[in-house]
């Protein structure tokens, strides 16, 4: 018992005294990284928008003024950023291409200037709630958010409220538009996954198909449901539905349900992580048949995580480095020499968002020779049409939609190509 | 039936999971009387200096889980002796402890989330064995099987370390009462000290586990970890290292057979009623006695 033999030790007063500092810088740094941080970007340094946004929220508002070419009126845009969260895959792509835009429009000139004043939601209804009202109180004139229908839904009431038009540039429920104050700016998925449906019916020779679902997220529940028609009119018998939650990071028992349902098909209307784990736990434990995806697997880190199991899942997504359309060449030019790297899809509802407000700016200047609360929104209520990186885009009460769509897949090499469904 | 032993097998690994990180979660409260709401936190960074030690040392998974398990296990020295240590001369009540374990939590998830930018991650597919065997029509995956054998031996290790060992008593001694224990010759600073150690390896060991098992290393790892390997102690009974084992595969097996068999969207509801249900009617757990059950 020798070495447990106790000892008297006196306890310094000055151990405790460290002790208290320590635990206060630890809480000190924990503060400091939940605090909406923004960092000041030169407009003429993309490179650093670029960086800045690898590693953190950014902000554009202080040296706006200088990139302007003229005396315009100031137009503040306000962006509630997911650059931290479980959305974070996604966040960093809305904030790059909201700032691209924010870049190109106060380089184009004209009346107006631009700034983008960014505070971090990390997709938590609270936090986004918090975030805009920090935003309402600097006196934003436009607010872009929200990619999580829950946190829509939470941010809505906030700015129909204080009378603040809000553009949402990702959540998917349907009815969150509501002129003249909120706005839909992306096209949303369902109907993209209904034609992928179609294709799926035309091209694939099943009879049998079993879905997932992220049963807590509306939005994902939604999608589901849109895919689901064209199936069942071909008549192809449903096998069920496996239903997991956004938390969710084990699939080791969802995936054997559906593969003891031995589907011909599976489609997985998940958020990204979760979509990811599930088709790569299928295949690694055995389903070999075919399956599709929504577009929550459409980004970078999504493929890094899952890997080679999303090669040859065909998933919907209106903007793609390999679109034809010329504005989406054009953007993707843009952006891979700001950001060195290839947009996704949520960096384009990012930069269209931007760039929905900015056209409801010039046409609030236009008819009322300025911009503020009253004047934006109806500028954005005479919004009927736009040319957008996915082409021509209709304003139906409040909601954007698109004909075009693209069917894609990821390569080995991990790289985005359209999806030949021949294959199937 | 073929469909009910493969959730079975799923729900036994996943429990696994849940037990080890019980039993150092078990081990604390049984030997220092504290519920520390920061072990999830041993997780999450057992995990983070695992991936790191892979992924940018390049060294092999192995040599990357001891590193796991002793960073771990310091982090867990280390915030010991800052949260709970200046507490001890204080006051036996559990509150301040907890209370101070929260404040931890907090500081050390957003150190996580600041270090990880708040991004998932996961251990490099060719540094861990991907292999899927099937057994009588039932498939397990290599991490399923280790996580359950890492729960076997962990747990048998606790236990001849408890009950055969004269640190083990000294343990035993200190949980009991730390004054007696001190009276009779045995350093309890000592004993709090290796107790931490193992704790949070123990913790950091389940970590690496859980990132490897969902290819999903994140800030919020642990988290996740913290409800379940709490209700296993809980089912389980406090301070008997076999309760926690069979009280984390109790909770896995639950967790994985409603998901399948109710509904997936209510699997959290059930197994939080099966806790529920212990606490009302046998609230001392499945091995735990009353004696350990009154300390709680």
């Amino acid at each position: 018992m020798h070495s447990l033999t106790r000892r008297r030790t006196r306890r310094s007063g000055s151990w405790t005294v460290r002790a208290a500092l320590l635990l206060v810088l630890l809480l000190v740094l924990a503060a400091c990284s939940d605090a909406g941080t923004e960092e000041p970007v030169a407009e003429d340094d993309p490179s650093a928008a670029g960086d800045d946004a690898a590693s953190g929220v950014t902000e554009a508002g202080d040296d706006a003024d200088e990139e302007s070419s003229g005396d315009g009126e100031s137009v503040s845009i306000g962006l509630i950023a997911a650059e931290q969260g479980n959305i974070a895959f996604a966040g960093t792509g809305y904030i790059d291409g909201a700032n691209l835009a924010i870049e190109e429009l106060n380089s184009e000139g004209g009346d107006l200037t631009y700034e983008l004043r960014v505070e971090e939601g990390s997709e938590v209804p609270e936090e986004a709630v918090n975030a805009a009202n920090r935003l309402i109180a600097d006196e934003v004139d436009g607010i872009i958010c929200c990619i999580l229908s829950p946190v829509a839904g939470a941010v809505k009431p906030v700015t129909e409220g204080a009378e603040v038009p809000l553009i949402i540039y990702g959540a998917t429920l349907p009815g969150l538009p509501a002129p003249p104050l909120t706005y839909r700016s992306a096209v949303l998925p369902q109907e993209s996954n209904a034609q992928l449906a179609q294709q799926i019916v035309e091209n694939a020779d099943i009879s049998t198909i079993a879905y997932v679902v992220t049963a807590d997220n509306e939005g994902m529940v939604s999608q589901l449901e849109a895919f689901q028609g064209p199936i069942e009119e071909a008549g192809i018998e449903d096998l069920g539905t496996t239903e997991t939650l956004a938390a969710d990071t084990d699939f080791s028992g969802p995936a054997d349900e559906v593969i003891a349902k031995s589907p011909d098909a599976v489609f997985v209307s998940s958020l990204g992580e979760p979509s990811g784990g599930m088709i790569r736990t299928l295949r690694e434990r055995g389903y070999e048949g075919i399956i599709v995806a929504n577009a929550t697997v459409s980004t970078a880190p999504i493929f890094e995580t899952a890997g080679d199991a999303l090669v040859g899942v065909p998933f919907p997504v209106e903007y793609s480095p390999v679109s034809d359309i010329p504005a989406a060449q054009e953007f993707t030019t843009a952006f891979e020499d700001a950001y060195g790297e290839a947009p996704d899809t949520f960096a384009s509802q990012g930069y269209v968002a931007v760039r929905m407000i900015a056209m409801g700016a010039e046409n609030a200047f236009d008819s009322a020779g300025n911009v503020d609360g009253d004047s934006l929104t109806s500028g954005l209520e005479s919004i009927e049409t736009m040319d957008t990186v996915w082409g021509e885009v209709t304003m139906t009460d409040g909601q954007a939609t698109a004909d075009s769509v693209l069917f894609v897949t990821w390569t080995p090499e991990g790289e985005v190509e359209l999806f030949d469904f021949s294959q199937l | 039936m073929t469909l009910f032993f493969q959730q079975l097998v799923n729900g036994l690994s996943l429990g696994a999971l849940y037990a080890v990180f019980g039993l150092g979660f078990g081990l604390v409260f049984s030997t220092m009387g504290i519920l520390n709401a920061a072990h999830g936190s041993y997780a999450t960074w057992g995990a983070l200096i695992g991936l790191f030690a892979v992924t940018n040392l390049g060294l092999p998974f192995g040599v990357g889980v001891l590193i796991a398990v002793v960073g771990a296990g310091v982090l867990a020295v280390v915030v010991d002796q800052l949260a709970f240590q200046p507490l001890r001369a204080r006051t036996n009540d559990l509150l301040p402890a907890l209370i101070t374990s929260i404040a931890f939590w907090i500081s050390l998830s957003a150190l996580a989330r600041i270090a990880t930018d708040a991004r998932v991650s996961r251990f490099p597919p060719d540094s861990v064995p991907s292999d899927f065997y099937r057994v009588f029509g039932v498939g397990v995956t290599w991490i399923q099987l280790v996580a359950v054998i890492v729960a076997v031996v962990v747990t048998v290790g606790m236990h001849l370390l408890l009950q055969r060992t004269q640190f083990g008593a000294a343990m035993r001694a200190v949980g009991y009462d730390e004054q007696s224990a001190s009276m009779s010759g045995i350093n309890p600073r000592i004993v709090i000290l290796v107790t931490a150690f193992l704790a949070g390896g123990i913790a950091g060991l389940a970590g690496v586990l859980a990132g490897v098992s969902t290819s999903n290393v994140s800030f919020l790892l642990g988290e996740s970890l913290l409800l379940k390997g709490f209700a296993a102690v809980v089912v389980g009974g406090f301070g008997d290292v076999r309760g926690t084992a069979v009280g984390g595969l109790l909770i896995g097996v639950a967790e994985v057979l409603s998901a399948n068999y109710v509904s997936g969207s209510f699997r959290d509801a059930v197994t939080f009623g099966l806790l529920l249900i212990f606490l009302i009617y046998r609230p001392k757990g499945i091995f735990g006695s009353s004696t350990t059950f009154g300390r709680a």
